[in-house]
């Protein structure tokens, strides 16, 4: 029987082991009354003959090698045991072990989230801003009108998206905050130039 | 005079109980008995040895054992001998001769004599 064969059937190898050493008592004890001696007496000697036989089972239980877990799996039932016998006690152990993970596993998820996630690559390597150019007011850089950028939108086959963005506090607008632009094919480009990126 | 352990080092008792079990299929019981008688009582096993090495030694399927009626009528569990056994029987025999041969050469050197 290995290992393993040896930890399930153990209540059969005790029962067995029980048997081997009645019949190791039972034999002994016939041998000393046939030396002569009274029954009673040689059932006493017989018995005391060996150490006990609890002992000798200890030793045969220690030779079969699956001792560590009998005692580890009997460790645990008297634990909960006398976790039982404490409700009070029990429960407070409990509510505070959950908790701790509880609290613990969700900052950790945000952390993980958060910081130790790879951040998706935007590879702005290949964004480009489209200026349009004022040679009156001798202005390089200008943003585009809205008509403009839909023209450039749906005309050019060199961008495969184009975005149009709202400057914030420019004050040409005169009212000193820009709006977020709230065009609809403005809200798809971006949404598909992020999801080129993320790819 | 009660002992724990017998005086034998666990080695040597599987050694014998190999070759007692080798005569036959015999019971624990049988086995001590045997060694007590054949050593003339110097060998005495008590049972906190014997059956513990015996089921080691079946554990490691060297000997195999099965429940059989005996004289009596009582039931006991006869081992026997397996193959496995039978060679490590002849192995361990041999290195038990060699090793008293080389004791016994040893203790044999006198005083202030080379050998």
């Amino acid at each position: 029987m290995n290992w393993l064969n040896r930890l399930w059937r153990r209540h059969k190898l005790e029962t067995e082991l029980d048997r081997e050493l009645r019949f190791h008592l039972d034999e002994h004890t016939d041998n000393l009354i046939a030396q002569g001696l009274d029954p009673q007496e040689a059932r006493r000697r017989a018995r005391l003959a060996p150490g006990g036989p609890e002992q000798v089972k200890e030793q045969c239980r220690d030779a079969r090698g699956t001792r560590w877990l009998e005692d580890l799996w009997q460790d645990l039932r008297f634990g909960a045991r006398m976790l039982r016998k404490n409700p009070g006690f029990t429960l407070v152990a409990v509510l505070t072990l959950a908790l701790g993970i509880g609290a613990n596993t969700a900052i950790f998820s945000i952390v993980n989230a958060v910081l130790l996630q790879p951040y998706p690559q935007i590879d702005t390597d290949r964004w480009v801003y489209l200026w349009e150019r004022q040679d009156v007011g001798g202005m390089p850089q200008v943003s585009a009108s809205v008509p403009n950028y839909r023209d450039w939108r749906q005309q050019s086959q060199s961008f495969s998206a184009m975005v149009l963005w709202m400057p914030w506090n420019f004050n040409l607008s005169g009212s000193g905050v820009g709006e977020p632009t709230e065009l609809e094919e403005n809200r798809q480009g971006l949404e598909a130039l992020l999801s080129q990126q993320a790819a | 005079m009660r002992q724990e352990k017998s005086d034998l080092p666990q080695g040597t008792l599987d050694l014998l109980i190999l070759k007692i079990v080798a005569l036959g299929p015999v019971h624990g019981y049988a086995i001590a008995q045997r060694l007590d008688q054949v050593s003339r009582g110097v060998v005495q096993v008590p049972q906190g040895s014997l059956y513990p090495a015996l089921h080691r030694l079946e554990n490691r399927d060297l000997l195999a054992a099965d429940w059989q009626a005996t004289e009596t009528g009582r039931e006991a569990k006869f081992y026997r001998l397996t193959k496995k056994g039978q060679a490590q029987l002849e192995t361990e025999s041999e290195k038990w001769e060699r090793l008293t041969k080389a004791v016994s050469l040893i203790l044999r050197l006198s005083e202030g004599g080379a050998s």
